[in-house]
């Protein structure tokens, strides 16, 4: 067993360790998060209501600190941490790398991030801040360019809208473009980690806006959430089932990727258990055959989520490892 | 906004673009013109007996650390003892015309030298991503332990060559199972051994345009 273990986590021609698996799970999580709170709120009809909304909120905290620590993940896991700052300063040496890309697509989209929030949490912020120090000066930059940017709230919104999906893209373009690795060159895997984004983005929420913020399933956007997961997960099975299927009437060499991906070795069990039982069959089966009352009940609601949140974990560790087990 | 204030926000966008590539200059890749040599490598796996003085003279000239290599031999045995043969494959870059690792590379630091076509590494631009280590489908990409940098064999650019030599591991060859020259000069010994021998490449399919030509071995069955 430990030796089964052992040569799963360590073999030849794995490069990219466990940590990049992480970075992509919480780069999801960011953008699923940010699709949501955009989504509660064009359709809710009172505006107003949308900052004490605690969905909106867990969404927006998320969204935010989700990229942030994907960012500080990927730093690290550098050979040289504190070289980092060459990547921002030579991000455009090679234009048409996707890492280079992903790194602009970051700035970029927590610039938006933070101007959404002050659009949106504008008074909240304040209220905060004023807690700590009442500073008149700063109290009016803020409202000015809170007001300033309201005027723009809309563009904001559709440019946010379209940066989210973009870093959900951006998670499986960084390794469909590895012709090395038969089962990470697939145009697919850019589709397939956004609907995993934003799937495993409105667990995180739901149980984010739940724990912290009291929400309950009567919270305006609480049912909007779980009828997007089902279409959504639904989505995941069927590029799964294309990615499968592609890969078993490909080339010789993603003939064998695919089979010992999901046939013949450790990560074949993370995936028919992890992805496909827990992630898939388990969240769906519980969202058609679970009573009314229970589906009401706070925990009902957090377990659901959780095993959707694992789901998408085992999914960025499977393709990671299983992808870079057979080469092209 | 009126439309004197956007011009001045759209000035200043463009200008930090041009400040920020300004800095990156050099490699900016996409179509490379190799405005010199196009150097290319054959190894003739007929004449190869895996001895594997390449491995160790690339090792001292290019001063490689313990546990990592720029060059392996891999031994592949061919029939059953007692008439059991070996056949030799020489694992090390192929000095890719498109080759992924440059591709990929976030900072510009994996780069094609437009003066000898040679792919190579800048270790002060490389972060250590590992992205490039991942993309090369030959697996010769390998971490420095000291440096901290991506590296990876150079055809000794900046040892040998510097110095007006062939690379080590051709010096080294005791049975001229390595040819080494420019593709672009027609008189070369490669040009010749190319016109005269049939060759193959590694992996070419998949568009790399690999410049390590190999010769096969008469022995059956020769694999990677």
């Amino acid at each position: 067993m430990m030796e089964t273990l052992n040569h799963a986590f360590h073999f030849e021609t794995l490069v990219w360790h466990w940590p990049i698996a992480i970075y992509l799970f919480v780069l999801g999580v960011s953008s699923g998060s940010m699709c949501l709170a955009l989504t509660i709120k064009h359709f809710e009809p009172d505006k107003e209501s949308i900052s004490k909304n605690p969905l909106v909120i867990s969404a927006a905290i998320l969204a935010a600190s989700m990229v942030a620590l994907g960012l500080i993940i990927l730093v690290i896991d550098l050979s040289k941490p504190l070289d980092f700052w060459k990547v921002l300063v030579y991000q455009f040496a090679n234009p048409t790398s996707v890492m280079g890309r992903g790194v602009t697509l970051f700035i970029v989209y927590q610039v938006f991030t933070f101007a959404w929030i002050l659009t949106v949490f504008n008074k909240e912020i304040l209220a905060i801040i004023n807690k700590f120090i009442n500073n008149q000066t700063l109290n009016k930059f803020i409202n000015t360019t809170a007001d300033l940017l309201a005027r723009f709230s809309k563009p904001i919104e559709i440019s946010l809208l379209v940066l989210s999906i973009l870093l959900g893209v951006y998670t499986g373009f960084l390794l469909s473009v590895l012709v090395s690795y038969p089962l990470l060159n697939q145009p697919i895997l850019p589709l397939l980690f956004l609907a995993s984004g934003l799937s495993s983005g409105i667990s995180a929420t739901v149980i984010f806006s739940i724990i912290v913020f009291s929400a309950h399933s009567y919270t305006k956007g609480m049912s909007l959430s779980h009828r997007l997961e089902t279409p959504i997960v639904v989505c995941e099975l069927i590029l799964l089932m294309m990615l499968i299927f592609g890969m078993t009437f490909g080339l010789a060499a993603e003939q064998e990727a695919i089979r010992v991906a999901i046939a013949e070795s450790f990560w074949a069990y993370v995936f028919w258990i992890g992805v496909i039982f827990i992630g898939i069959i388990c969240p769906l089966a519980l969202t058609f055959f679970a009573s009314d009352t229970l589906k009401h009940q706070k925990s009902f609601i957090i377990g659901q989520a959780l095993l959707t949140l694992v789901g998408v974990m085992s999914l960025r560790m499977f393709i990671l490892y299983a992808g870079q087990m057979v080469i092209a | 906004m009126d439309s004197a204030r956007r011009k001045v926000l759209l000035g200043l966008g463009t200008g930090a673009i041009i400040a920020a590539t300004g800095i990156a200059n050099a490699n900016i890749i996409g179509t490379v013109i190799i405005d010199g040599q196009r150097y290319a490598m054959i190894h003739d796996e007929s004449k190869c007996i895996g001895c594997e003085a390449c491995v160790d003279a690339c090792k001292e000239t290019n001063n490689v650390p313990d546990g990592v290599t720029r060059l392996e031999i891999i031994r592949t045995k061919v029939g059953d003892s007692p008439d059991a043969e070996y056949s030799f494959f020489r694992k090390s870059c192929q000095h890719c015309e498109s080759p992924s690792c440059v591709q990929v590379c976030p900072t510009g630091a994996s780069f094609i030298d437009t003066k000898t076509g040679i792919v190579d590494v800048n270790p002060d631009r490389c972060v250590g991503c590992l992205y490039c280590v991942a993309a090369c489908p030959y697996k010769v990409r390998y971490l420095d332990p000291v440096t901290k940098s991506v590296d990876k064999c150079d055809f000794c650019r900046k040892t040998k060559l510097a110095k007006n030599e062939l690379p080590a591991c051709v010096q080294a060859c005791p049975k001229d199972a390595l040819i080494f020259g420019d593709l672009n000069d027609m008189s070369s010994d490669i040009r010749a051994q190319l016109n005269q021998k049939p060759t193959y490449k590694y992996k070419e399919y998949l568009g790399t345009k690999p410049k390590m030509f190999r010769i096969a071995s008469n022995k059956r069955g020769v694999v990677s």
